[in-house]
Formats: structure tokens, sequence, C-alpha cells
């Protein structure tokens, strides 16, 4: 396979760099004077005083933006746990997650007094379930010697992404006090399962006391075997990372990639690729939405799992075992179906088994913005959602945020009339030129979704008239008339704007966090090597891990 | 303000009255003074939301200020109007960073203040960009006051909030602290009793084990204070809380029977089906916590403010409330539809009341009269997100602060004055509260 960016050295960095964020030479050359250790506590970080006069960083140093303490997800919570115990356990007691953008982060809240004892409750009843079977939990016979601190101190490690003190150990493995050994075991899960050191992405890796309060500093090597594993598994890390980080050997950028290809190699990272994409096209609200039943009567869990499923197996097979490139993922003529969803589709089983791709109706059906999933959560219950499909593409596809409407404005969707297409009535609705302004945006995009129903369906008609699913995407490098989804996501696929979103909103879904200036550098290293693999996602992945966003943070 | 004594707790007896009907649940007054002397109740206060709104026509009490007849929505209250306020007129006027308004509406009702500026939201259908919440809401700034000699400073509780957003979330700690609402009556429970259905030595054992395990937890989490950076304090600092109040719990000792729920639900967000039993729960649990000590401050919110796109099926309604909410004034059909949902907030808010009204107090008053019940929503009406005429309704009294029988109008009166009225009504003498105070100080002749 190749592997372009083996040889992508820090000198390669910099001079990537250069050509990025140096072309205002002139500029770079004179604040680089004033630069550095200035400390005065009032600018985001050290490379705040770089900053030239157009407001970007030059990328000669370690420049990253702020990047808050934050909480582990449900959902890496859930992984953690089928990690370090071999348990499929249910979330859905623990409050949902705080999302950036559309991905769950944690950033900014502090925590509930409710979500800290949601926390206790979990701990408990995982911890019970842990310790059934004990042989299994424990890397040593039972009775064996010493075992409970070694179970204390191997399950520690990887909860903690650290090494435990000997302290710490011996903390643990006192919870109990004289009963079996079970009851230890289970009391060490309950209370490490609770602790900060699990629940929190703690980075604390000390400023340099010269540099000041305001530093970038190098993250810790146990700190990045955190960050990789929490991005490319949404999990805590193997021994092997860890292993790594105890002797330095994640101190490069070389070896971050290396480790990196390794995992993206693991069925792990097959988790973390889906929910990028699951969370990115708001698909992750398919669990609460509903379908009205009079109008919808196929809709059921069974239909709504299925096109969770697609789309979930979809991403992370282009991604991880086909050519990883964006145009797939937005083009390509197969998916992933089961069950119901065959029929939705209008594709008669074959046979295939659900990891076995299946072709798909030409024309009607291709890439991710025509599956079910995306379709039908952004849709009413009992019509299509013209209007949601425009602003979510505009949104999370093109990362421009079309405005909200005026707070003084009516903004009622029409009701389904069985004289006129959603079509008529959503244009008659937005004619008003107080709308149209903004509309132009969402709709030539949104009303050319009308091929599928508010269910995922293709149609050619509603209620005994022809659907026109034509469209026109404006304000985009690659403005123009289109027909149907098939022909947007061609568009879409050669559009440098939408290119530049997706390395914008990895980004995002990797730090938890919007880019700030101070992420330029970072930023635009990722486009750069985007452009350069063809938009090859797994490699946008690898150079992500490779980036100064991802190996510095700034303390404050 | 008098010494409130600490609560005894007999988990035996607790657990023992495990079983029994709500209704079987009496509170024991055993609130005496050395003298022998009940003492005045404790005022208790409880915010009340339901998302988007009223149809004006059915919550719009008709006749005078002392002599009204309540329209459909508010006619389940008939029995408690005696210790009404019906409040028309009051807006909101906002300020700071705009947004969406069922999503910063929870917040502006009982902050009475600003979003925080930031690129935290930005939802495309909520507008935006802005943060959480600036400032302290309404019962937070009375609990700093009532809630710190009772085991729990303040309960939150949901009913299908949704999410971890600004729209889910109307209670505020502080700046930018959402406090989140534990949607399962059953968690809330555990949290606050202990284990549901084990006995007295499994009890004892759970409750060793537990400490033990939070004495693992602050020591690290003390140490975390001094290390992380100035900016994440407040985190780890929220994290301690948390786990002192599990600490404060364990400890605590209330005299009272047993509050007791119904067989637990099955809460995937999406089982609408259930809202009416999980209501009824989490009023329950209210009641008895109340009853039990175990708070005086406490809020209830219903769905969500960011779009409660969700139907009724309890109620017959299949129809998406939100959407239904943005039908046009003259949409006989959705407004039935609509009052039919308003109607069905007004009856868990009579059965509220009227639990409260069965408990006596030692001096022969009920606890709804010694409760204030404020009842708000995010917008005044779903079609137009409008925030003026916002439709309030007083329930209960504080202890005779807030004489009842009376529908008010404070036309053009700005919300902030509710809220000022409401801390006098409990104790707390402050002028103004919030961001969007224009300095008018209280609702003229509400608190009497």
């Amino acid at each position: 396979m190749q592997r372009g960016y083996r040889t992508w050295g820090p000198a390669v960095v910099l001079a990537a760099f250069a050509t990025a964020c140096g072309d205002d030479g002139g500029t770079a050359a004179t604040t680089e004077g004033t630069s550095t250790t200035q400390g005065d506590g009032s600018s985001g970080s050290a490379s705040a005083d770089e900053t030239g006069d157009d407001g970007t960083p030059s990328c000669g140093e370690a420049s990253v933006g702020p990047t808050p303490l934050r909480r582990m997800t449900r959902q890496q919570y859930a992984n953690a746990v089928r990690d370090l115990i071999g348990l499929d356990i249910d979330v859905s007691s623990l409050d949902g997650d705080e999302k950036v953008g559309p991905f769950d982060s944690n950033f900014s809240a502090p925590v509930s007094p409710v979500q800290v004892s949601q926390y206790r409750m979990l701990a408990e009843s995982v911890a019970q379930s842990a310790v059934e079977d004990l042989d299994a939990l424990l890397p040593c016979a039972p009775e064996s010697d010493g075992c409970l601190e070694q179970f204390v101190d191997s399950f520690g490690r990887r909860a903690f992404r650290r090494p435990l003190t000997d302290a710490e150990v011996s903390m643990y493995a006192e919870l109990g006090g004289s009963d079996p050994l079970e009851d230890h075991a289970r009391l060490a899960i309950q209370a490490m399962l609770q602790s900060p050191y699990f629940l929190y992405h703690l980075e604390l890796s000390l400023p340099d006391p010269a540099t000041g309060p305001d530093s970038v500093v190098a993250l810790g090597q146990y700190e990045l075997a955190s960050r990789l594993s929490f991005f490319l598994w949404d999990s805590v890390p193997d021994d092997v990372l860890l292993d790594a980080a105890a002797i330095d050997e994640l101190s490069t950028p070389e070896q971050l990639l290396a480790q990196a290809e390794r995992m993206l190699e693991d069925p792990r990272a097959r988790e973390a690729v889906a929910a990028f994409h699951e969370q990115w096209l708001g698909i992750d609200e398919l669990e609460i939405i509903t379908k009205d039943p009079s109008v919808y009567p196929d809709y059921s869990h069974e239909l709504r799992d299925a096109m969770r499923h697609e789309t979930r197996r979809f991403s992370s097979s282009v991604v991880l075992s086909g050519d990883g490139r964006l145009e797939t993922l937005l083009t390509a003529p197969y998916s992933y179906l089961e069950g119901p969803l065959y029929e939705l589709y209008g594709v008669e089983p074959t046979g295939a088994s659900v990891g076995e791709p299946v072709e798909l109706p030409a024309g009607e059906r291709a890439g991710l913005l025509t599956q079910a999933s995306f379709l039908a959560v952004h849709a009413h219950s009992n019509q299509s959602g013209p209007i949601q499909r425009g602003v979510t593409v505009r949104a999370n596809l093109l990362c421009t945020q079309p405005p909200p409407p005026p707070p003084d404005l009516n903004v009622i969707p029409p009701d389904p009339d069985p004289n006129a297409t959603t079509r008529e009535l959503f244009e008659q609705h937005t004619a008003d030129p107080a709308c149209s302004g903004c509309h132009v945006l969402i709709d030539g995009i949104g009303l050319g979704f009308e091929g599928y129903d508010g269910l995922g369906a293709f149609r050619t008609e509603e209620n005994g008239f022809d659907v026109d699913q034509s469209g026109s995407l404006v304000g985009t490098d690659v403005d123009g008339e289109f027909d149907g989804v098939v022909e947007l996501a061609g568009m879409l696929a050669n559009s440098q704007d939408v290119r530049q979103c997706v390395t914008r909103q990895w980004f995002r879904y990797a730090f938890g966090r919007i880019e700030t200036d101070e992420d330029t550098c970072s930023i635009e290293s990722l486009d750069e090597h985007f452009e350069a693999s063809n938009h090859d996602i797994r490699q946008l992945l690898i150079a992500l891990v490779q980036t100064d966003a991802f190996r510095y943070r700034v303390t404050q | 303000m008098p010494t409130i004594v600490r609560p005894r707790f007999s988990r035996r007896h607790l657990l023992r009255s495990l079983g029994l009907g709500a209704a079987a649940a009496p509170f024991l007054p055993l609130l005496e003074s050395a003298a022998g002397e009940p003492e005045a109740p404790p005022k208790r206060l409880l915010l009340f939301f339901h998302p988007h709104g009223v149809i004006r026509d059915t919550w719009l009490p008709q006749g005078t200020e002392t002599d009204f007849t309540l329209p459909t929505m508010l006619e389940p209250l008939a029995p408690f109007q005696d210790r009404m306020v019906v409040l028309d007129g009051l807006q909101i006027v906002p300020s700071g960073p705009p947004g969406g308004p069922h999503t910063v509406g929870p917040a502006y009702l009982f902050t009475g203040s600003p979003m925080l500026a930031g690129d935290d939201f930005m939802h495309p259908s909520s507008g935006g960009p802005h943060g959480w919440g600036s400032s302290q809401s309404i019962e937070q700034a009375v609990a700093d006051v009532i809630g710190t000699t009772t085991p729990f400073r303040s309960l939150e509780l949901g009913v299908q909030v949704g999410g971890n957003h600004p729209g889910s979330r109307m209670s505020y700690l502080d700046a930018g602290f959402p406090l989140a609402p534990e949607p399962n009556p059953h968690a809330m429970f555990e949290s606050i009793f202990g284990s549901i259905g084990v006995d007295t030595e499994t009890a004892a054992k759970l409750k060793a084990e537990r400490l033990s395990v939070i004495d693992t937890i602050l020591p690290q989490l003390e140490t975390l204070q001094g290390q992380v950076s100035s900016f994440d304090q407040i985190k780890i600092d929220a994290h301690l809380t948390g786990i002192r109040q599990i600490e404060q719990a364990l400890s605590a000792e209330y005299v009272c029977q047993a509050p007791t729920l119904g067989e637990a639900v099955e809460l995937p967000n999406s089982n609408y089906e259930e809202m009416g039993t999980i209501s009824r729960q989490q009023i329950d649990l209210l009641v008895d916590s109340f009853a039990c000590q175990v708070t005086n401050v406490a809020s209830l919110m219903y769905r969500r403010g960011e779009n409660d796109n969700f139907p009724y099926p309890h109620l017959g309604i299949a129809d998406s409330h939100h959407q239904t909410s943005h039908a046009g004034d003259s949409d006989t059909e959705a407004h039935a539809l609509l009052t039919d949902i308003y109607r069905f907030y007004a009856e868990e808010l009579a059965y509220l009341a009227q639990r409260l009204d069965s408990i006596v107090e030692p001096d022969g008053s009920t606890m709804l009269d010694n409760t204030l019940i404020v009842w708000g929503s995010e917008v005044a009406k779903g079609n137009t997100h409008e925030w003026t005429n916002m439709p309030f309704v007083l329930l209960g009294g504080a202890g005779g602060a807030v004489p009842g029988g009376r529908f008010l109008s404070y036309p053009g009166r700005n919300h902030c004055q509710l809220l000022v009225s409401v801390a006098n009504a409990m104790g707390l003498p402050i002028t103004e509260f919030g961001g969007f105070d224009d300095g008018s100080g209280p609702l003229p002749g509400l608190v009497g």
C-alpha cells in the first residue's frame, strides 16, 4: 500500500508551513523579532505574539488554540468499559453529551450533581457485572500471590491512561477490607470508574517555568497515547500504546504516524470513523425522532436501526477498507443494506451478508446524502424536509452557517396538502422577499432532495403530481444547476469548499472544539495533505495526529 | 430564620414502608423546638416549566382581579384558585448574543439574563452562536440562602428534557454552569434515599462501601484543583461538589414515611407513551422530598424548549408539538390540540398542588400554603416566538407572602421584576435580579 507520508519529517513540515502561512514574508520577518516569551497573560497563547498583520500566525514555532478540559462522552465510556472489561453496557442512564458543532464533546459546562450521581450508579452496576466472571477479569490466578495488586495495576493503567503510583495501587487494593477478593476487585473498579483520572481527558503537562503561564507545551507521552486512542478508537489506549509512551516512542511525527497506521487497522477504528459520520451528518438524532404512523406506517425500530447501521458500515468501510476518498463517501453506487432497508430502497435482497456491499439503483442513490438515515433525520414527522436538508448540507458539508430567520418572522412549515407537492408549498412559503434572500442558499439545495420522502424512500410522484427534484447550488465554488441528489453529490465531491469543511470537521471532532486563529498552521497543513492524497480521509487522519494542534497544548 | 432541626432518618422504617401507596404516606410533623412549640414551617420554592408557550384564548382568565373564571387550559387548577395568581402582561426584554427563541428562552426565563458570548452553540436551526446562560437562575439564588441546611440544596427533575443543550436547561448554578435535571425518577430516588429493595444489613454495607470509594475520589479532585488551568478549575470544583453531595446524601437522616414510586418504566428518550407515568413519579418524588426535608428548592422541567418535536401519544396526539405550535392563529384544529397539551400540564400541576395540599404542617397550614410554585414557558406563543404577554402562574403562596385568588396584569413590565418578587416572597430582600433587569424593583402589589 502506498504511504506517501512516511517521509514527511519535521523539515518537510516546516517547509510546508512556510508555504502555507508565510507568504506574507515581510510581516512575518518583522514580527518574529518580537516574538516568544512575553507571557503577559493577556494573549491567548505564546503564538499570538507572532501574529502577522493579517491575523494569521507564522508557522515557525508550534502554535495551537486553547483546548478546554473535556469530560468523556457516553460512547467513550461504553467503549472504555468494553475494552477494559469486555462488557457491552447501556449508557443511556448518563446525561447526554454537550456538543461542539455536531460533535459530542463535553468541553464547556461543568458537571452537575445529578451527573456525578449517574456516574456512581453506573460504576456500581458495571463493577458488579465485571466480577461475575472473576477468572476472565483477572490477569492472574485469583488465589495467586499479589493477584489483586496486579489487576489494579494493569486495569488502572489503561483506565487512567498512565501508570498508577504504588500508593494508588495500595489504595485501590485495600478497598473492601477483609472481604473476599471478588469484593476487592468490584470496589476497585467501582472507584476507578468514578475517578476524575478516568472520566476526564486530563492534560497536565506543565509549562516551562521560563516561558510564563500562557505557553505552548508539548503533550506528555501518556497524554499523546490518550489523544491517539480517543481520536482513532473513541476509547482507552491499549498496552501497545502505553508501552510506547513508557519509553518515549510517541515523540516524533513519524512515531505518531506509525501508531496511527497500526490503530487504523484495528476494528476499534471502525467505531470511531462510524461515530464521526453519524455525528457529522446528525444521524445520532435518529434515536429520538418520531414519524407520524398515519403517514409512514412502515417506520419501525428495525428500519431505524437498519438506517443507522447502513451509514456506520458504509462510512467505516469506505474510509478504512475502501479507497478512503471523500468522493467515494459522497458518490459510491453501493452500500450496506439489511432487513427492511432493502424494501425501502427497492432493492431485491441478493442474500448478501450485512458486511457485503450491495449495488444501489442507478440514478436514485449514491453516497451518504442519499442514505435513508440522513434523509429521515432531516425531515418532518409527516413530510420531507427541504429546509432541514438544505441547512444541514450548508452547515455540515459546506461549513457555512445560514443566518437564522429574523426573530419576528413567522416560520411555520406549511401543512401537507394533498393537492400540491411539498416543493410547491415550500416555494410559496419562502417567496416573501424577507425570506428569499437567505432561502435561495438553503432551498436551492433542499428542494433538490424532493426525490425522497420523509422516510428516505425514492419517489417520482407525490400526491399524483410528478416530483421535481431540480435544484441549484449558490454561493459555493461549484455553483450550478442539478437534477436530484446524485448529481448534487457529484458536484459537492468536486468542491474545494466541501473538502476544506471536511478537514475542519475532523479537526473539531478530534479536539472537541472549534478551531482558532492559533490553529491556522495545523489546519492549512491538513488542507494540503488532504489535497495531496487525493482527498483520502485515512491520510487526513494520519496527518492530523502529526499536527501542532495534536502534539501541543497551550497552558492557561 | 427559624432553626431547622436536622431530620432524623430511619432506613428500616423507610424500607419497611416501601410498597405502600403514595397516598398512604403522610408527613410526620417532627419539627418541634425545644420548648415544644411547632416552628414555622419552611418555605419552599418550585419552578415548573413546559415548552412552547400557550394559546392565549384558552389561557387568559375572564373577569376582574379578584373575581375571575379560569379558561379551558387552566381549569384543572380551579380547586386551588384561592392560592393562585395568574400573571399577564410581563415581557422578556432580551439583550446579548441572539439565538433561537426556543434555545435561549429556557435560560432567559429564570435567569433573566443574556446568553454568554461564544461559538459553543451553532445548531443549524437555533441561530447563534452563543454560549450557555450567563447567570444564576432565581431558585439557585434562593437556594444560596435557604438550601444550606438541607441534605440537598436543590433538586432538578426533568421529564423527557432531551440533550445537554441550552434548550434543555432552565436551572443555572452560575454563569456557564447549567444544572442537568435527572430524567429518571428511580435514579433520583436512589440518589436521595439509597438503594431500593435491599435489607438493612445490605444497606449498611453499601453505605460503608460508597463512603470508602468517595474517600479515594476526594483527594484526587483536591490534587487536581491545583493542577488544572484557571479556566478548567470550575469543572474540578463542580465534580467535587457532586461527590460531596453523594457523601452528604449517604449520611443524611430523614424522619418521614418512605416515598414510594411505581414500577420503573423504560426511559429511552423516545418513550413518549410513558410521559404521564414518568411525570407522576417525578411529582411524587418531589413532594415526598419536600415532606422529608430533603430540600426546600426544586425545579421540574418538561420536555425541552429547543423544539419539542415530539408527539403526546398518551393524550392521543401523534403530531409533533413544535410543528403544531407553529400553526397560524386561525387554525382552530391545531389550537384544540395545543390546548389539550397545555391542559395536560395544568393537570400535572394540579396533581402536584393536591399532593402538597394533603400534607399538613405542624402549625396546621398545608405544605402547599408554604410553597411557591412558579410556572412559566420559554416563549409566550409558539407560532411567533414572542416574549410579550408571557404566561406566568404562581401557586401556593410562600407562607402567606403571595396572597392568592388574584388575576393581575402588568402590561409591558420586565419579567425580571417577577423574579425579584419571587426572591422577596422567599425572604431575600433583593431589589434587582438578572442582566435584563431595568431597575424597576419588584412587581408592585404582588408580594403582600
